[in-house]
This record gives C-alpha cells, structure tokens and sequence, in this order.
C-alpha cells in the first residue's frame, strides 16, 4: 500500500476491515441449516498487513461513524 | 427453496416501522415468536457471496434497525431451511435472548486498537565464560536471554494497557479485552458504552491518545453489540481463536483502493 493513501481510502478499509471482524467472527452463532464455515473465511483472509498499514498511513486515526 | 436469512434478534413489539431491503433485493422483516423476534429476509438455501458488498448489506441491515431498537446481531451467512425453524430457535432460547437485549439496550459498542513498538532487547553477546563451555552453553544462553526479553515486553505491554483502558472504563458499561493479539497489535478492545456517553468516551479516548504520544490509536464505532453477546451460545462458536482471526484479516476483496 502506498505511504501517501488518501486517509478517506485507508478510512474506509479499515471500516470494512472492522466490520468483517465483527459480522464474520462475533454476533450470535446460530447452527442453522448453512453457517459459515471456517473455511470459507479462510478463504478471504489473508493477512494483518492491510490493517496495520491502513492504521499507520490513516491521519486521523480517531475513525468515527455517525448514523 | 424458500430459506430464510437472519440478521439479527430484537423484542418484540413493535413492528417494523419501515421497509428494508436485505441481501439479494429481499424485503426485511420480523418473524415474532412471543416478546421476542428475528430481523429476516427471504433467501435461497445456499450462503451468499462472502464479499464487500454482501457483507456491508448484512452490516447495513443491523444499523438501521439498532437505530430504532436494541438488536443482538447474527453472523453473516446464518440460514434456516424454514420459518418453522426460526420460531423454534426462538422459542427454545427466548430467555437468553431476553436477557441479553436487556443488557445492550441504549447502548453501542466502541472499538479500540492500539499498535505499539516495544523496545527491541539489546544484542549482548555471552561473555568469554559461556562461550567457552561450548556451544550448548551459548545456546541456552540465547534461548534465556530471548524469554526474559519477551517476559519483560509483556509486562510492559500490560501495564500499559492497565494505564490505557482505566479511564475508558468507567465510561463504559463492559468491556472485552484482547491483549497482544498479534507482535504490533498491543490491545484490541470492544467497551459496551451507553449511546448518550458515547461523545464523552470519544473525548475521553482522545485524552488517553495525548497521554501515550508513542502508541498508535484505532477509535471506531458505534457499532451494533457484536463482541457482547454472550450468553446467547447455544450451540459451541465455531469461531476463529482471537488472535488467529487478527493475525488474519480479510485482504483480497478490498485490495483495489
């Protein structure tokens, strides 16, 4: 990732990245008929690096959503 | 096959106050089974495209009806075959899902990273002694030296986190703590705070940014109440162990910034 990204971009990454921790691995687990699966995730995940570095480049890091 | 999606639980009543289009175009709504019911919408039986836009639809779907009412959220990609079937998960844990809206009701969760840089151990290399017992004696000397560096990180980083989360704790009303979920990581936190305090936790985090110039502050939310569900288990999580679902966040669907 470029050093110089635009801190709406690195913002908007790491609102993604949040919420895909949030929506794929907490929230209430229900054994439904298909749930995801452990390996489905796996599939996407990839690796921490995105994060930090959206972390480091962002210039506010103090991200906040208003609804 | 007509299945249903569900995204979240609430109590029930009220209705729906207005229309909500879910995954796939669906119409959002709520299948009541006494005082409590599930947000839903119609799906076919097979899990939806683990993307961006589905998982923000799913996200989407939670926030707008937290807006107007307490909601525990489910997992992306939860399907149940029938509506028969949702009423019965609802009708065999009514009570922990009852107690658990009680719990987050007024309330959002805010989320906290912290990245730190400890301080690397200074290369010394062993004295003439352990060099000259050979090279088993040097060899433990390292492996040692390597676990009292790592012992002495920790304790660093946990006295810092002590000094960190003290004064956001007492504007929040729970807390659930991650220490060192990864090398750079120091802490990831999620603080269960009341709706009306959240300005005061921003403020107040803001404050604790100041204090700690060297660490690096990830602030988000509000969010819906994902990391304080417990309780609502019926079944084991068949969840990622924490540090390795941070040692791997999601990067292939969102790499074309």
């Amino acid at each position: 990732m470029p050093a110089d990204l635009d801190p709406g971009v690195a913002e908007h990454r790491i609102t993604l990245l949040e919420t895909l921790d949030r929506v794929l691995n907490r929230g209430v687990v229900i054994a439904g008929d298909v749930t995801l699966s452990v390996a489905d995730v796996d599939l996407i995940f990839v690796g921490l690096r995105l994060l930090l570095s959206s972390v480091e480049t962002a210039r506010d890091l103090r991200t906040g959503r208003d609804f | 096959m007509q299945a249903v999606y569900l995204y979240g639980i609430v109590g029930f009543p009220p209705e729906f106050p207005c229309r909500i289009q879910g995954l796939g175009g669906n119409p959002v709504r709520l299948l009541p089974q006494g005082d409590v019911a599930a947000v839903v919408s119609p799906s076919p039986l097979s899990p939806w495209p683990l993307d961006e836009a589905h998982v923000t639809l799913h996200e989407t779907v939670v926030e707008d009806v937290m807006g107007n009412r307490p909601i525990l959220p489910v997992r992306f990609n939860t399907l149940l075959g029938t509506a028969e079937a949702v009423i019965a998960l609802l009708t065999q844990r009514a009570q922990v899902f009852r107690s658990a809206l009680e719990r987050v009701a007024g309330k959002v969760e805010m989320g906290l990273r912290i990245l730190w840089q400890p301080a690397a151990e200074p290369e010394v290399s062993p004295d003439q002694e352990i060099q000259e017992r050979g090279p088993g004696a040097e060899y433990l000397y390292w492996r040692l030296k390597e676990e009292r560096g790592r012992s002495r990180v920790r304790a660093e980083g946990e006295r810092l986190i002590h000094a960190l989360q003290a004064p956001l704790l007492s504007l929040a009303v729970e807390r659930c703590l991650h220490p060192f979920p990864t090398e750079r990581l120091l802490l990831t936190a999620a603080f269960l705070v009341d709706r009306e305090r959240v300005d005061a936790f921003r403020k107040r985090a803001a404050k604790v940014r100041e204090d700690f110039p060297h660490l690096r502050f990830l602030l988000t939310g509000p969010w819906p109440p994902y990391h304080f569900v417990h309780g609502t288990e019926g079944f084991p999580a068949p969840s990622l162990p924490a540090d390795r679902a941070l040692a791997s966040l999601p990067l292939r669907p969102w790499n074309r910034g």
